[in-house]
């Protein structure tokens, strides 16, 4: 059995023209990406622009690739600064209607919320609204956290915050989302 | 134990490889993909880009194509250049060919199969072509000065078409070999020069060599030109070359009628020392006035001087030339 390539050396050798590395990069990353983008911008439509746009700067830097970190950092800073144009363009994404109504469950009491008696289901549709809630900044840092399996180090180099701050948003996003689920 | 400390706890879990509540609720969510045909554009456009980069060595041409373009301009460049620089090499080379191509047509007018272009041409007939046509007809010619003595044959057996054809390809050593004779010939001898100089004349001769390059022919007609220039006087048979084909930084020089002329006596020749004087430099010409003037030779000093100030007219003369007109005034 042969020893699995890494990102890294999958990239490098894309770099040098080989197609079926960049097939199986591609295979590897490509819903971790395309969850981030989605989730980050919130819009089906927004988060394919995006998640193509990523691919093409990818493809378009290849020779400069160097491995001074790990693929998914670079790829998820490319989706990163991608997302944060995008939203200074068309802010705010989310649906006002929809915030309101994220931000009513939250100041319910959790005894008189409804998904008390849901599913999970239910669970996994309020997280989403509550992602959806928060700040970007949180969001980013939870996501790439979650989805891209970064540590705050990675984080801290894709959003550019320094190591605390990234902390500092992730244990916000908890704290929001905890205040949802966990009791 | 304070939220705060659970919070932290959660996050040091979170960040950790340990599976926190909130990761695995995550987990849960819908786990969404790219749709089909976004995969298929991203890998397509990944491919192509490929593709691209593969084809992009063309490039490496371009330098290839600016130095062999390069090469090519400054080929012309020196094509183009280059008779100038070898403009006497040419000269003589064209002389050669021109004399070649002329000769059956001044066989066929001369009545005579043995009797080179020139031969019959009268005392001024020029030495350098001569010894051209030797080296391709085979026997030597004799010496132009041994020639000149002769009596020149009748004009009216060269027909002025054919002896037209040699004119334009006259050089600076014809002219020079020119003026030559006519310093030893006698003033009586100007009777020959109308028969003898039209073949000088430029203007149709030009017109026989036109099946030659442009390019050549005005090489080779601009130095001939000017050479030729003092032949168009009226007086062609004693017209001085310049001073030196390769012009002197010296004042420039007018064309002028021969020194007797000059002097206004039509019928008294010039001293043979005036007209050796006058194609040396100017500075050396001076010098061989001061010389004159020095050993006493007054009269011979004021018409080289004379002569000389109608030549070069914008030359400033020395001090003692100076006062030596004064003096003849």
């Amino acid at each position: 059995m042969g020893v699995e390539k890494t990102d890294e050396k999958l990239m490098l050798a894309y770099a040098r023209g080989d197609t079926r590395a960049f097939d199986e990069l591609y295979a590897r990353t490509r819903g971790m990406l395309y969850r981030y983008i989605l989730r980050s911008v919130n819009d089906r439509a927004g988060a394919d622009e995006l998640f193509q746009e990523t691919w093409t700067r990818l493809v378009a830097s290849r020779t400069r690739y160097r491995v001074e970190a790990k693929f998914t950092t670079w790829l998820l800073q490319i989706a990163h600064n991608l997302i944060v144009d995008s939203f200074r363009r068309t802010r705010p994404q989310a649906g006002a209607e929809e915030a309101e109504a994220v931000f009513r469950e939250l100041d319910a009491p959790e005894s008189e919320r409804p998904e008390q008696l849901l599913g999970e289901f239910e669970q996994r549709r309020r997280l989403q609204l509550v992602l959806d809630a928060l700040p970007s900044e949180q969001r980013e840092a939870f996501l790439l956290r979650v989805e891209g399996g970064l540590g705050i180090e990675e984080i801290s180099a894709v959003t550019g915050a320094g190591h605390e701050t990234v902390k500092s948003r992730l244990r916000y996003a908890l704290a929001k989302i905890r205040e949802k689920f966990a009791q | 134990m304070s939220g705060n400390e659970q919070l932290e706890r959660e996050l040091e879990s979170f960040l950790g490889e340990e599976d926190s509540r909130v990761a695995a609720l995550y987990r849960k969510l819908p786990q969404v993909q790219p749709g089909p045909e976004i995969d298929a554009a991203v890998l397509a456009m990944a491919h192509r880009a490929v593709r691209s980069s593969v084809r992009a060595p063309r490039a490496r041409w371009i330098p290839g194509l600016g130095i062999a373009a390069a090469v090519l301009i400054a080929a012309s460049v020196a094509i183009r250049l280059g008779p100038q620089v070898w403009n006497s090499h040419l000269q003589k080379t064209e002389h050669a060919v021109d004399q070649t191509s002329t000769l059956p047509d001044a066989k066929s007018n001369a009545g005579s199969a043995s009797l080179p272009v020139l031969a019959p041409q009268p005392a001024t007939a020029p030495a350098a072509p001569a010894k051209q046509l030797s080296r391709e007809s085979g026997p030597p010619p004799p010496p132009a000065a041994s020639a000149m003595p002769q009596p020149p044959p009748a004009p009216p057996i060269i027909p002025q078409s054919s002896a037209r054809v040699v004119t334009p390809k006259v050089s600076a050593r014809l002219l020079q070999n020119r003026a030559n004779q006519a310093e030893h010939e006698d003033r009586a001898v100007p009777a020959m020069a109308p028969q003898a100089f039209p073949v000088e004349s430029p203007a149709p001769a030009r017109s026989e060599t036109q099946t030659r390059s442009d390019a050549n022919a005005d090489m080779q007609a601009k130095p001939q030109r000017k050479l030729n220039k003092p032949a168009k006087t009226e007086h062609p048979a004693i017209v001085p070359p310049p001073p030196a084909s390769a012009a002197p930084p010296a004042p420039r020089a007018q064309a002028l009628p021969p020194p007797a002329a000059a002097h206004g006596q039509a019928t008294a020749p010039p001293s043979p020392q005036l007209l050796r004087n006058s194609r040396l430099y100017p500075e050396s010409w001076i010098a061989a006035i001061q010389k004159l003037i020095h050993d006493g030779h007054d009269k011979e000093a004021r018409e080289n001087l004379d002569y000389f100030r109608k030549k070069y007219p914008d030359y400033h003369l020395p001090a003692d030339l100076e006062k030596f007109v004064d003096r003849e005034k």
